[in-house]
């Protein structure tokens, strides 16, 4: 069944082609939803939230944007707004805000391949979210630069600069993990 | 190490650079073992990055999102047949309302004789004179 097949199944009340679309494309939202947010209870939630209001507008899909980008971009703004919504959540409660969280582990004492993944993850965590949504886009989800630009709503030199300044804290921040061969 | 080149290094990888800067990019890594050093890094980093994409959420993500939507629905669907039971009650509320002042406004005309709005509403025209010699007027003694 081809997307535009499932998409037209849908709108027709055909749950299982939705379902279809939702194996299709949750590595995508997965990849988005967790760069931004971490591994955590929240970025499921918002990863359902984002078919759940794909779902709800599809009468608006016209099909100007692919359905990847346009399910990236559905996402993003959720995870962006989620990290308002941990920020003040932590401000009134005094808790640890996700930034603060851990010490990066060190790497040398990792035994796969796993572990290097998120000790990635975490010094992504770390990084400003404008920074990481960049990141995310550009180097996780492997937009183009332009592909960035539009679904942040950024100029291209933006993402750019903000591209270059979020590597070299992510290699300052990796430094004592991986020492000075990475 | 040059600010500038290790700027347009950075570049390098997200955009394209014009013929001069790709030039001086490439004299420069060609000079500097450093540079190389930091361009290995830098691709090292982002390869690192890249495989570090998370793949999918728990098991059954499908059919959660699946459930969540029939919930979703299934709320929607409360609400309209809500909105739609309280139109039709409303509506023979309407139409019950309709027939009795119709009835009232018959019965009106019928008693009074008079086809006007007073005479459908059931007033009496009274004259000033009328009112000012009404046997009702009340003193404040009485009030009291």
């Amino acid at each position: 069944m081809t997307e535009q097949e499932m998409l037209a199944a849908t709108r027709q009340g055909d749950h299982e082609a939705f379902k279809e679309l939702i194996k299709r494309y949750e590595s995508r939202v997965a990849a988005t939803v967790i760069g931004m947010l971490g591994q955590c209870a929240e970025a499921e939630d918002v990863g359902q939230e984002t078919f759940v209001r794909f779902y709800k507008g599809l009468k608006r899909f016209r099909g100007e944007s692919s359905l990847a980008t346009y399910l990236t971009r559905i996402a993003i703004n959720l995870s962006l707004n989620e990290l308002k919504r941990r920020r003040r959540r932590s401000s009134l409660f005094l808790q640890k805000s996700m930034d603060e969280i851990g010490d990066i582990p060190d790497a040398r004492a990792s035994v796969d391949g796993h572990e290097d993944r998120e000790i990635v993850q975490q010094a992504l965590q770390k990084l400003h979210k404008k920074f990481r949504a960049v990141v995310v886009l550009r180097l996780i989800d492997g937009y183009s630069t332009e592909e960035t630009a539009q679904i942040l709503d950024l100029p291209i030199g933006t993402v750019l600069s903000r591209l270059s300044r979020a590597q070299k804290k992510l290699k300052e921040l990796l430094k004592p993990v991986y020492g000075d061969e990475r | 190490m040059n600010e500038k080149v290790l700027e347009l290094l950075y570049r390098s990888f997200d955009a394209s650079l014009t013929p001069v800067e790709k030039k001086e990019l490439d004299e420069a890594l060609a000079q500097s073992q450093e540079l190389q050093a930091e361009k290995e890094r830098i691709t090292s980093l982002r390869g690192s990055i890249s495989a570090s994409a998370a793949k999918s959420f728990r098991p059954f993500f499908a059919e959660r999102v699946m459930q969540a939507i029939t919930s979703v629905s299934a709320q929607r669907n409360g609400l309209e047949l809500f909105f739609q039971s309280l139109q039709l009650a409303f509506r023979r509320v309407t139409v019950v309302a309709a027939t009795a002042i119709l009835l009232l406004l018959v019965y009106n005309f019928v008693k009074s004789g008079n086809i006007s709005i007073a005479g459908a509403f059931g007033i009496s025209q009274e004259t000033l004179v009328e009112v000012l010699e009404s046997p009702y007027d009340a003193t404040v003694e009485d009030l009291l």
